[in-house]
């Protein structure tokens, strides 16, 4: 046989593998084609339309972006967003920490401990969001009932606009199961032999934690960081069933009042550059904290 | 003889090849027909039949989607039994679809699915983006439907650019009365023979009843300023100015009556504090009794016809109510009130013969009395008014009943193709006034401002 017929077979084998790969990752191309490429650049477009979903989009140009940023109702949800991400990350990753850290110690029921955390991520968020209404209850909560037992006078958890964004970043402690999953991998991970050193060396238990356990972790902390800003960002459905947005719009998160744009005020257009920004700033976010990861991550097989 | 086997290799190639074209087929848009969008001039003829083709037993289906569960989606499954009965080729779909039946419609209809009737609040918002078909076509050569049997605010829901989208269905009684704690009334030494006229006679009434504890927390709060009246239609009738003219397509939100409207409202705040307000009704919130009004703490409120029933299955015990005319806030000593409606609607579905036959029977007394007797609603038609027994009605039901005929300032809604998003503002409205956030002034201003370039967006005046 010839160079150039041994090369045509080469071709049309690998041209034959390639469609068999393709055949084998059809279902989740044609998903991931239909359900998000598609949709994502449509949004794109629709961002540059009015569109109301029932007639034509009409394209607009810069309009619905140019109206966003004379928009009261957008500021306010993209500060209610920002307050939320800003207090409920730093919040979650540290509680989950910390609780990983006692989870990771040789205590008595510690498997079962283990189980109880991550229950809540199970629960749906519909369950969770009445529950935790019941608890926020102002007169006859479980959490007044608890700080009366101090002499607290408990305030208007979701009644008040001053504690409404609070609470809600409270109740989003119910949900950090996952984290400490990740956090108590990454602390089984460390290696003994360096407390042991650290130990020869005379460390206490706060030097070993500040010195050793924390940047042996480092990449979870910006694992779960980098989730929990996407999340936070992206923050709805416990404000939807708990506030719907109240008291004064104080928990009118972004993706909420984008939400009703959408689907209730015709404007879905409007709501298609509201997503487009939040992707924008959600980029930067994301970007930043990556950029800065490189100052205090440590990877274990750097120099 | 040769034997061709398949090898391992190749049947996992043709699966996942099947696979994937049986995605691809999945994801083929359904076979409806194609939607047809309009613009705000109406230009479509519809062809109406006498009756609907004869087809075979269930082959034309018909999907049904309304707000209510529990005994109001029980009643609505029952009619649509009974319409299968009586249409053994009609197999119904009744959906009961929740607070989310705008944003599910609205995705519908993007996919190409839209359901065939739908019941919502009002057309005009649907109708103006070209969503519906009209039924003055029907209407002209109906023996079913009697348009006389309707009260005239009735139809105000149903209408949009000068034509008729829907019938009022289901709840066409009333959305405005001002319902009294009877016994706290009386614990206050009010006299219920003199209700309050005027916002000022309310705003006494009030402090007569409320009570707070040394802290200031409220235990008895004399007038709710959240209740019905703040919606936008609502608060027009009580002012005694339209805030929308669906014929000139014009906002009149900034009419002093509305600036004056928010404040009075305000008062109620401003005597218990914003703060302890909020305090109030959260306190609330996950309870046994999630009602303030409902659980006996609430002097006076504004609610509709669903009301009496509400508070006879849900009030804490030994609870007395009586309902009177909401306070004329124009001050012309008018009874307002107001003919709330769901109104039934036709989307473009595929069977919009079969879909209107099934809204001829919502008109009928039959097909009210079995909501009625299920559910308890009271669709306003006058024959089904009249065969009702007052004494057998749940306490305060009357009022509702004849607020229709005696009420002297009787609207309905007015056709405002952005009623959603003035509906929502107009309760955040409400609220920023009370917290001294925002004047009305200021707000409605916005409002104004925002209504206006909505509505020119709808009809492409720019």
């Amino acid at each position: 046989m010839t160079a150039r017929g041994l090369n045509y077979l080469r071709f049309r084998g690998a041209v034959r593998s390639f469609l068999v790969m393709l055949a084998f990752i059809s279902p989740w191309l044609i998903g991931f084609l239909w359900f998000f490429v598609y949709p994502t650049i449509s949004s794109l477009y629709y961002s540059f339309t009015e569109y109301n979903i029932l007639q034509p989009a009409e394209w607009v140009g810069l309009k619905n972006y140019i109206d966003l940023m004379q928009d009261p109702r957008f500021w306010n949800s993209l500060k209610n967003t920002a307050y939320y991400t800003v207090f409920s990350v730093p919040l979650n990753v540290f509680v989950a920490f910390s609780l990983a850290s006692v989870l990771n110690r040789e205590i008595p029921g510690r498997a079962v401990l283990r189980t109880l955390v991550y229950v809540p991520v199970v629960v749906p968020i519909t369950a969770t969001a009445m529950i935790w209404m019941w608890i926020f209850n102002t007169n006859w909560g479980l959490l007044n009932n608890l700080l009366a037992l101090v002499g607290i006078k408990g305030p208007a958890w979701l009644g008040s606009p001053s504690w409404s964004k609070p609470s809600l970043i409270l109740m989003q402690l119910w949900l950090i199961g996952g984290s400490i999953l990740i956090f108590l991998a990454a602390l089984q991970d460390v290696p003994r032999v360096l407390y042991e050193a650290a130990e020869v060396d005379g460390a206490g238990s706060f030097q070993k934690l500040l010195k050793i356990t924390v940047p042996m972790v480092t990449p979870a902390i910006l694992f779960t960081l980098l989730t929990g800003l996407i999340g936070a960002f992206q923050v709805f459905a416990s404000a939807w069933i708990m506030t719907n947005g109240g008291p004064l719009r104080s928990t009118e998160f972004y993706v909420l009042y984008l939400y009703n744009n959408g689907f209730k005020f015709f404007r879905m257009g409007y709501a298609s550059a509201m997503a487009w920004i939040l992707f924008v700033i959600v980029l930067i976010v994301s970007v930043i904290t990556f950029r800065s990861s490189a100052r205090w991550v440590y990877y274990g097989g750097q120099e | 003889m040769t034997s061709r086997l398949v090898s391992r290799r190749s049947f996992l190639t043709g699966a996942a090849a099947a696979a994937g074209g049986g995605l691809l087929a999945a994801c083929a848009p359904m076979a409806t027909p194609q939607v047809v969008r309009e613009t705000v001039v109406v230009k479509e003829t519809v062809v109406v039949q006498a009756e609907p083709t004869k087809a075979p037993p269930g082959s034309i289906s018909i999907d049904f989607w309304y707000i209510w569960g529990g005994d109001g989606g029980k009643a609505m499954e029952a009619v649509s039994a009974e319409f299968e009965k009586r249409n053994p080729e009609v197999k119904m779909h009744p959906l009961t679809v929740g607070g989310v039946i705008l944003d599910k419609t609205l995705a519908a209809y993007a996919a190409g699915a839209p359901p065939d009737i739908c019941d919502l609040i009002l057309c005009a918002p649907l109708a103006a983006r070209g969503a519906l078909v009209p039924i003055d076509d029907f209407m002209a050569v109906t023996t079913v439907v009697k348009e006389d049997n309707y009260f005239d605010a009735q139809w105000d829901g149903t209408k949009w650019a000068g034509r008729r989208w829907g019938l009022p269905a289901n709840e066409g009684l009333g959305w405005l009365g001002l319902f009294r704690n009877r016994g706290l009334v009386r614990e206050a030494g009010l006299d219920e023979s003199q209700l309050p006229q005027t916002y000022e006679e309310l705003r006494t009434w009030s402090q007569a009843i409320t009570k707070v504890d040394e802290k200031g927390a409220i235990e008895i709060l004399g007038y709710s300023p959240a209740g019905m009246v703040n919606y936008p239609d609502c608060a027009s009738v009580v002012m005694g100015v339209r805030y929308f003219d669906p014929d000139a397509l014009k906002y009149n939100l900034t009419d002093e009556r509305f600036v004056e409207y928010f404040y009075k409202e305000k008062l109620f705040y401003d005597d218990v504090g914003p703060e302890n307000l909020a305090d109030f009704r959260a306190s609330f919130s996950g309870q046994a009794i999630a009602d303030p009004a409902a659980a006996g703490k609430v002097g006076l409120w504004t609610t509709g016809s669903w009301g009496p029933g509400y508070l006879v299955h849900n009030a804490a015990e030994g609870l007395e109510w009586g309902v009177s005319y909401m306070v004329d806030g124009a001050g012309q000593g008018a009874k307002p009130f107001f003919a709330g409606t769901h109104t039934m609607m036709m989307l473009k579905g595929a069977d919009v013969e079969w879909a209107w036959k099934f809204l001829e029977f919502s008109s009928t007394d039959e097909y009210i009395k079995m909501v009625y007797d299920i559910s308890g609603f009271i669709m306003g038609t006058k024959s089904f008014i009249n065969s009702l027994d007052a004494s057998t009605l749940y306490p305060g039901l009357e009022f509702f009943i004849r607020g229709l005929s005696e009420g002297t300032r009787v609207w309905g809604l007015g056709g405002d193709p952005n009623w959603y998003l003035l509906w929502s503002e107009f309760f955040n409205i409400n609220e920023a006034v009370g917290f001294g956030q925002t004047t009305p002034e200021e707000a409605l201003a916005n409002l104004q401002k925002m209504a206006t370039e909505e509505l020119d967006k709808l009809i492409g005046r720019r």
